[in-house]
């Protein structure tokens, strides 16, 4: 299965959706311009006894969605390159966070702006499609809090 | 500058690159050349003599870096807001794509970030003059092709991750990981340049 083919299987399984063992937790998005790549970030939870394989993903949103790991090379240069596939172990979580593993978004239909919501869906070789969510934003620690109401008392 | 390239091939992580105290003055020598570059208002200025007076983080990234230069500038970001003065402090995020980096494109990046302006400057230049002040800081970057898309912008940047502080001569006084830089340090680093201006 290739990563650049999601688009056009992923409309039509829909109602094969497994009620899989595996659950995605926390997953965001990077704020990106029309023509910028952005980034998905997230947890993936296997609840299950087998372990799972993450094989493809896709989103309405973007014309290409492909499974990456951002190394630190020989010479020092921090280079990205893609995976083919992510196995989750069987009871295990694995993270996908800035630095480290990130699902790239290519071709993006709009611009992403923090308060969007990407949609953005999961296809593993147990569980089947799986969809998720994500906020666009930086990265959850970094958000600041709302600012709080101010109480205003008028007697 | 070769002497930079080899510290950055040996050793990986971000502490242990330079010992933790600042660099003496005899060791960094001031940035004399002059570096025409643009800014993300469109303005003309020369790196790094229009800086000068000033100490200033430098980093170098380029806008469509997906994963590592949006945390080189939400580290900045996070130091700039533990300074606690940023009077007489600079923080220049130089593009080295320059082809697409464009004054509008840095600005889109600095508000998708949330870099406060004047305290960034997000700027960039003719390639050729770009291509020198990277050589001159040591930071190694390497155009590497997306193996997906046909047509001219699709291509990433393998690169350094660094951080950079000068003095307010435009010595390189110290360097750190620019995702992983450890903020109290840098805070601290700050601000014993601001008292030796
Ligand atoms: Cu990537």
């Amino acid at each position: 299965m290739r990563w650049y083919c999601a688009m056009l299987l992923s409309a039509g399984v829909t109602s094969l959706w497994a009620q899989g063992t595996v659950t995605l937790h926390g997953f965001w998005a990077r704020p990106a311009g029309k023509a910028i790549p952005s980034a998905a970030y997230g947890v993936i939870h296997n609840r299950g006894t087998r372990a799972d394989t993450l094989l493809e993903a896709a989103s309405p949103q973007a014309r290409r969605v492909e499974l990456h790991e951002t190394v630190r090379d020989t010479a020092g240069r921090m280079r990205m390159q893609k995976l083919e596939r992510l196995v989750v172990p069987a009871g295990d979580s694995v993270v996908l966070r800035p630095g480290g593993l990130h699902l790239m978004l290519y071709e993006l239909q709009q611009a992403l702006r923090p308060g969007d919501t990407l949609q953005l869906r999961l296809r593993f070789a147990q569980a089947g499609w799986q969809q998720v969510q994500c906020p666009v934003g930086p990265p959850p620690r970094l958000r600041r809090q709302p600012p709080e109401m101010p109480h205003e008392h008028r007697h | 500058m070769a002497r930079a390239r080899h510290k950055w091939g040996l050793l990986g992580g971000s502490a242990v690159l330079v010992a933790s105290s600042l660099v003496g003055c005899h060791e960094g020598e001031p940035v004399r050349e002059q570096y025409p570059l643009w800014t993300q208002q469109g303005t003309a200025v020369e790196f790094p003599q229009d800086f000068r007076g000033r100490v200033v983080l430098v980093a170098f990234f380029y806008v469509q870096c997906p994963d590592i230069c949006p945390m080189i500038a939400e580290r900045m970001r996070q130091i700039w807001e533990a300074l606690p003065d940023t009077a007489g402090v600079q923080a220049v995020m130089i593009s080295f794509d320059p082809r697409r980096d464009t004054p509008e494109r840095l600005r889109d990046f600095a508000q998708a970030h949330g870099l406060p302006e004047p305290g960034f400057v997000l700027a960039s230049g003719r390639p050729e003059v770009v291509d020198q002040l990277v050589e001159r800081f040591g930071v190694v970057v390497q155009k590497t092709p997306s193996e997906f898309t046909a047509g001219g912008e699709a291509y990433f940047f393998a690169h350094s991750d660094v951080l950079f502080l000068l003095d307010s001569q435009g010595r390189i006084r110290k360097r750190y990981s620019g995702t992983d830089a450890p903020i109290a340090e840098v805070v601290r680093d700050v601000e014993q340049l601001r008292q030796e201006r």
